[in-house]
C-alpha cells in the first residue's frame, strides 16, 4: 500500500536511551484525516516530529507525494503544524503570525493581505488582525495557530493535540469544527492526541501507539469493536476481561469456555494459537436481568452508580469482576448494592486475546 | 554529529568564530599571565613568583589580609544585603519600598573610589563628620574602612539576589505555615529564611569575588593593608616588575575562580535570574514589630549613609576642599575639563559605547551557541566566557597587558591600532560580554522552543528564525546586557589600571591619579561627571528602546 504520506521502518532513540519510536510504519492517504492515538510516552508526539523534522530519524524514510523529505530541514518541508501551546509569536499581532510564513516566502504585501485575511476568516477571527495573539481567547488563539498553518496551503497539515489546553466544551466544540473544516479544506493531516473521543470524531483513520509501534491503524469502528491487541482494547474505550479455557476452533474463531458456558466467538491475530485466552466484553455489551433467566450468569451488584445518561455497575461473578454500563429508563431504580442479578453477554459481543504471558 | 552540522550550518560558523575569538581575548592573555609565572625569561620552567609570594612572610601577610577581606566583606554584604530585601518586601509597602530599592541599588552606578572618597571627606583624618563634627582622631584608612566601603559597593548585589528569591516564594508556604499555627517570627525563621538559604551562599561568594577583585578601594583607603590585587598594581606601576605582579595575580585568580565556580555549581544556573512562578501578593507579608524596628532600624540608616556618601561626592566636587575649606567654587571643574579631563571624558564614553554593543551581542551569540544549537562542547563556551567575570579586572587586565605587548598581537599591529584602542575595548568586552551572557541564557531558557519551532516550520531559516522570532523576543536581555557593560565599562578601573596609551585617556584612572596627588576635589569632579554620564546614559537608552528597568544596571 503507498500513500501520500508515508513512514517506513523509523526509528529515533533519544540520547537518553529512550527509544521513542521503534520502527513505525505508516501510510496516510491523499485528504486523509489519520490521528495517532496513545498514551503519553507512546511515542505518538515523536512520530509528528519526526514528519515535521524537528527530530532525525535513526532509521526508516518519511516520504510526502512522492518526495523523501527525512533529509531536508524542517523548513523546507511543505508541511506546518499546529502547536500544542499554539506557539504563537507574543511580539507579532494575529496578522503578522498568520502572515509569517508568507512573508518568509517573499509574497508581496497585497496577495499576502488577501490570503491572510482569508485564512482569518476561514477560522471565524476576520477583523481580529491587529489584535495581540495575548489578548485573545485560548479558543481563539488555536484558531490563530490554525490559520497560520492552512495559509500556506501545505500538502501536509500536522496537529500536535491542538485541543489539549482548552477546557471541556470548547474542545468538544473545536473537534467538530476542525472535522468540518479539515473536510472542506481537503489537506491531509496527521493529528496527534491522547483523548481517544477526539481522535474517533475526528480521523478517518486512527493508528493506535504502544510502546512506540502502531499497535493498530484503523477506522475508529474498527478499532473500537475489532481492536488487535489487548492494548488497543484497554486503551479505546473500556474493556472487561475474564480468563477463558479454549476448547476448540472454529474457522479463524475460537471455541472457548467463558462466563459460565462454552461459545463460539472472534479471535485477534495471536489468539488463534493459544490455549488460554482473555475474553474482552465492553462494558455496554452486558446485559442485566433478574437471576436464574436463561443464559444468564449470576453477578452480586457490589456498587450500582447513576451517571446521568447511563448507569454504571460494578459486579463480581464466578469468573471474575466486571463493569457494566446500561442506559436507565428514566424514574427506574438502581439495583441495592449486594443484589444478585443476571448477567448476559452475546458471543458476537467478545473477543479473545491471547492471555498474557503467552504472547 | 555531521547531520547536525549540515542541518546548523550557521550554527557551525558561529561556534567556530565564537572558539576563535575567546581563545584570542580570553584564554590567550589568562594563559600569558599563567606563562609568565612559571616560565623564567630564559624560557625554563620557573616558579618562582608563584612560590615566593606564598613563602615571603611579607606577602603571605598580603594573601592572609585578602582572604580576611573578601571574607568579612562576604559576611558584612550579604546581611545587609538579606536585610534589605527582608524590609523592602517584609517591613514597607508602596512608595516607602519603591524609594528603598533605589537608595538600595545606587551604589551599583557609582565609580569604584567615589564612595572611597566621599569616606574621606565624611570620616577621615579631617573628616567632617568624625573630626569637625565630633572632634575624634580616627583614620578610616585600613581594613576597618576598606570593610566599610565595600560593604556599602557590594550589598546592593546581595539585595538583589535576596530581593527575587523572596518575590519568588509562594505566598501559600508562609500562608500554611500561618494556618498551622506558626508565629510571624516562628514562620520567617522555619520557612522564608531556610527558602532563602540558596541565597545566602550565592551572595557570599560572589561579593567575596568582587571584594578580592577590587582595585580602587584597597588603593585608596587601605592604608597600611595591602591586598593582592593592590599589589599586582603596585608591582607594574611602581616597580615595574612583571613577574612579580604575575606571582600575586596568579595567587589572586586562584581563590577567586574556585569561589566563582562553586557559586555557580552550587547555586545552580540562573536559579537567581529566572523569574517564575507566580508573584507574592505579600498577605502574610508583614512581620512583627519586635523584628520591623531593628530591620527598618538598619536599612534607613544605611540608605542614610548611601545618600550622604553621594551627596559628599557632589559636594567635595564643588567646594575647595571638603572639611577644610568649604568655599563654593567651580575651581576643580574648571580644572578638570581645562586640563586632561575633556579628552578623559570623551576618550572614555566613546569607548564604553563603542565596547558595549559588542559586549552584548558577544553574550547573546554564545548564549544562543549554548543554549539553542547541538554544537559538541557548548558549555565550554559558556565556562570560558565567564572566566571574563570570574578573574579578578586587574589579572585580567595584566593579561591583556602581556597579550597585547607581546607576539603575535603586537606584530599583527592590533596594539598599536586606533592608538592601542583596541586593549581597551577588549578589555571592556571580556569584563561584562559575561553578564550579558547570563541574562540572554535566562531570557533564551523562557522562550519556549516550540516558537522557534513553528517558525522552522513555517519556512523560515535558522538565520531567519533568529532574527524574526528569537532577537526581537530576547530584545530586553540583550538592552540590559548593553546598559549594563556602558555603565561598567564607564566606572571600572581594576580591569584598566595597568593599560596605558599615549592616545586615550580613561576617566577612572585619572580620578586615581588625582586622588593619588592628594587633589581630592578634582577627583571627586571627575566622579560627579563620571556619575552623570553614567545617569543620562541610562535614561537616554531606556527612552530610546523602551522600558527596561534600572535593574538592568545589576
Amino acid at each position: 500500500m503507498t500513500g501520500f504520506l508515508e513512514l517506513k521502518g523509523l526509528r529515533k532513540r533519544f540520547p537518553n536511551g529512550t527509544l521513542a519510536v521503534d520502527g513505525v510504519d505508516l501510510a496516510v492517504s491523499e485528504g486523509e484525516l489519520v490521528a495517532l492515538l496513545g498514551p503519553s510516552g507512546c511515542g505518538k508526539t515523536t512520530t509528528l516530529r519526526l514528519i515535521a523534522g524537528f527530530e532525525d530519524p535513526d532509521e526508516g524514510t518519511i516520504s510526502l507525494a512522492g518526495r523523501r523529505i527525512d533529509m531536508l530541514p524542517p523548513n523546507r518541508r511543505d508541511s506546518t503544524m499546529v502547536f500544542q501551546g499554539y506557539a504563537l509569536f507574543p511580539h507579532l499581532s494575529v496578522f503578522e503570525n498568520v502572515g509569517y510564513g508568507l512573508r518568509v516566502r517573499r509574497v508581496g504585501h497585497p496577495r499576502l493581505r488577501e490570503r491572510v485575511d482569508a485564512a482569518l476568516a476561514l477560522v471565524g477571527l476576520a477583523g481580529l488582525g491587529d489584535r495581540r495573539p495575548q489578548q485573545l481567547s485560548g479558543g481563539q488563539q488555536q484558531r490563530v495557530a490554525l490559520a497560520r498553518a492552512l495559509v500556506l496551503e501545505p500538502k501536509l497539515l500536522l496537529f500536535d493535540e491542538p485541543l489539549s489546553n482548552l477546557d471541556a466544551k470548547l474542545r468538544e466544540q473545536l473537534r467538530l469544527d476542525l472535522r468540518a473544516l479539515q473536510q472542506r479544506v481537503g489537506i491531509t493531516s496527521v493529528y496527534v492526541t491522547h483523548d481517544q473521543a477526539e481522535a474517533m470524531t475526528l480521523a478517518d483513520r486512527v493508528a493506535v501507539m504502544d510502546r512506540g509501534r502502531v499497535a493498530q491503524l484503523g477506522s475508529p469502528r474498527e478499532i473500537y469493536d475489532e481492536p488487535a491487541t489487548r492494548f488497543v482494547a484497554d486503551f479505546v474505550g473500556r474493556a472487561n476481561f475474564l480468563p477463558g479455557t479454549v476448547r476448540g476452533r472454529d474457522g479463524a474463531r475460537l471455541v472457548v469456555d467463558v462466563l459460565g458456558r462454552v461459545r463460539t466467538i472472534a479471535a485477534a491475530p495471536g489468539a488463534q494459537d493459544a490455549s488460554a485466552v482473555e475474553v474482552m466484553i465492553r462494558p455496554e455489551a452486558i446485559q442485566l436481568t433478574v437471576a436464574g433467566a436463561p443464559d444468564t450468569v449470576a453477578a452480586r451488584v457490589v456498587r450500582a452508580s447513576f451517571l446521568g445518561a447511563n448507569a454504571l455497575y460494578q459486579l463480581a461473578s464466578d469468573s471474575g469482576e466486571l463493569v457494566a454500563s446500561l442506559p436507565l429508563d428514566r424514574g427506574a431504580a438502581l439495583p441495592t448494592d449486594g443484589a444478585i442479578v443476571g448477567v448476559r453477554v452475546r458471543d458476537d459481543a467478545m473477543r479473545a486475546f491471547p492471555a498474557s504471558g503467552t504472547l | 554529529m555531521i547531520r547536525a552540522v549540515r542541518r546548523e550550518p550557521a550554527a557551525a560558523i558561529l561556534a567556530t568564530v565564537a572558539a576563535a575569538v575567546l581563545a584570542l581575548i580570553l584564554v590567550y592573555p589568562l594563559a600569558s599571565v599563567l606563562r609568565e609565572a612559571v616560565v623564567s625569561e630564559k624560557g625554563v620552567l620557573d616558579a618562582s613568583p608563584v612560590v615566593r609570594v606564598l613563602t615571603n612572610p611579607v606577602s603571605r601577610q598580603i594573601l592572609l589580609n585578602t582572604l580576611v577581606m573578601g571574607a568579612l566583606a562576604g559576611v558584612l554584604g550579604t546581611s545587609l544585603g538579606l536585610a534589605f530585601a527582608l524590609a523592602t518586601t517584609r517591613a514597607v509597602r508602596g512608595p516607602a519600598r519603591t524609594a528603598m530599592h533605589f537608595v538600595a541599588l545606587l551604589p551599583l552606578i557609582a565609580p569604584p573610589f567615589a564612595l572611597a572618597l566621599s569616606t574621606i571627606f565624611l570620616f577621615g583624618r579631617n573628616g567632617l563628620v568624625t573630626r569637625q563634627l565630633l572632634g575624634l582622631e580616627i583614620s578610616p584608612y585600613g581594613l576597618g574602612g576598606l570593610l566599610f566601603v565595600q560593604t556599602i559597593t557590594f550589598f546592593p548585589v546581595a539585595y538583589l539576589i535576596f530581593d527575587a528569591l523572596v518575590r519568588q516564594l509562594d505566598p501559600a508556604l508562609e500562608e500554611a505555615a500561618l494556618d498551622l499555627g506558626a508565629s510571624r517570627g516562628r514562620i520567617l525563621r522555619t520557612v522564608t529564611l531556610p527558602l532563602l538559604r540558596p541565597g545566602l551562599a550565592g551572595a557570599f561568594l560572589i561579593i567575596f569575588v568582587e571584594s578580592l577583585a577590587d582595585l580602587a578601594n584597597p588603593l585608596i583607603i587601605g592604608g597600611d593593608f595591602n591586598v593582592l590585587a593592590s599589589s599586582v598594581y603596585l608591582a607594574i606601576i611602581g616597580e615595574f616588575d612583571t613577574r612579580k605582579a604575575v606571582g600575586f595575580a596568579v595567587v589572586l585568580l586562584l581563590p577567586s575562580l574556585v569561589a566563582f565556580f562553586a557559586q555557580r555549581i552550587w547555586v545552580g544556573e540562573d536559579s537567581v535570574v529566572t523569574v517564575t512562578g507566580k508573584p507574592s501578593t505579600g498577605r502574610v507579608g508583614l512581620i512583627e514589630p519586635a523584628l520591623r524596628w531593628p530591620l527598618l532600624a538598619i536599612t534607613v540608616g544605611t540608605g542614610v549613609v548611601v545618600l550622604a556618601l553621594y551627596g559628599t561626592v557632589v559636594a567635595g566636587a564643588f567646594t575647595k576642599l571638603l572639611g577644610i575649606d568649604n568655599t563654593v567654587t567651580l575651581d576643580n571643574f574648571r580644572f578638570v575639563l581645562q586640563g586632561i579631563g575633556t579628552k578623559a571624558m570623551t576618550d572614555t564614553t566613546l569607548l564604553s559605547a563603542l565596547a558595549a554593543p559588542i559586549a552584548g551581542v558577544t553574550g547573546l551569540l554564545v548564549a544562543y551557541l549554548v543554549v539553542r544549537t547541538q554544537i559538541r562542547g557548548r558549555a565550554i563556551y559558556d565556562y570560558v566566557l565567564m572566566l571574563g567575570a570570574a578573574a579578578p579586572g586587574i589579572a585580567l587586565g595584566l593579561g591583556l597587558l602581556l597579550a597585547f605587548n607581546h607576539p603575535p598581537l603586537r606584530w599583527s599591529g592590533a596594539t598599536a591600532a586606533f592608538g592601542g584602542a583596541l586593549v581597551f575595548i577588549v578589555a571592556f568586552v571580556v569584563r561584562t560580554a559575561p553578564v550579558s551572557l547570563r541574562g540572554c541564557v535566562a531570557a533564551l531558557l523562557q522562550i519556549d522552543p516550540a516558537l522557534e519551532h513553528a517558525s522552522a516550520n513555517l519556512g523560515a531559516s535558522t538565520p531567519t528564525t533568529f532574527r524574526r522570532i528569537t532577537l526581537p523576543l530576547m530584545r530586553r536581555a540583550v538592552l540590559s546586557g548593553v546598559i549594563f557593560s556602558f555603565t561598567r565599562n564607564m566606572t571600572t578601573l581594576s580591569t584598566i589600571a595597568l593599560l596605558v596609551s599615549p592616545s586615550w585617556r580613561i576617566m577612572t584612572g585619572q580620578i586615581l591619579n588625582e586622588i593619588d596627588a592628594q587633589r581630592l576635589g578634582s577627583g571627586a569632579a571627575y566622579s560627579t561627571i563620571l556619575i552623570a554620564i553614567v545617569v543620562v546614559a541610562i535614561v537616554a537608552l531606556q527612552r530610546l528602546f523602551g522600558h527596561t528597568a534600572i535593574e538592568v544596571a545589576a
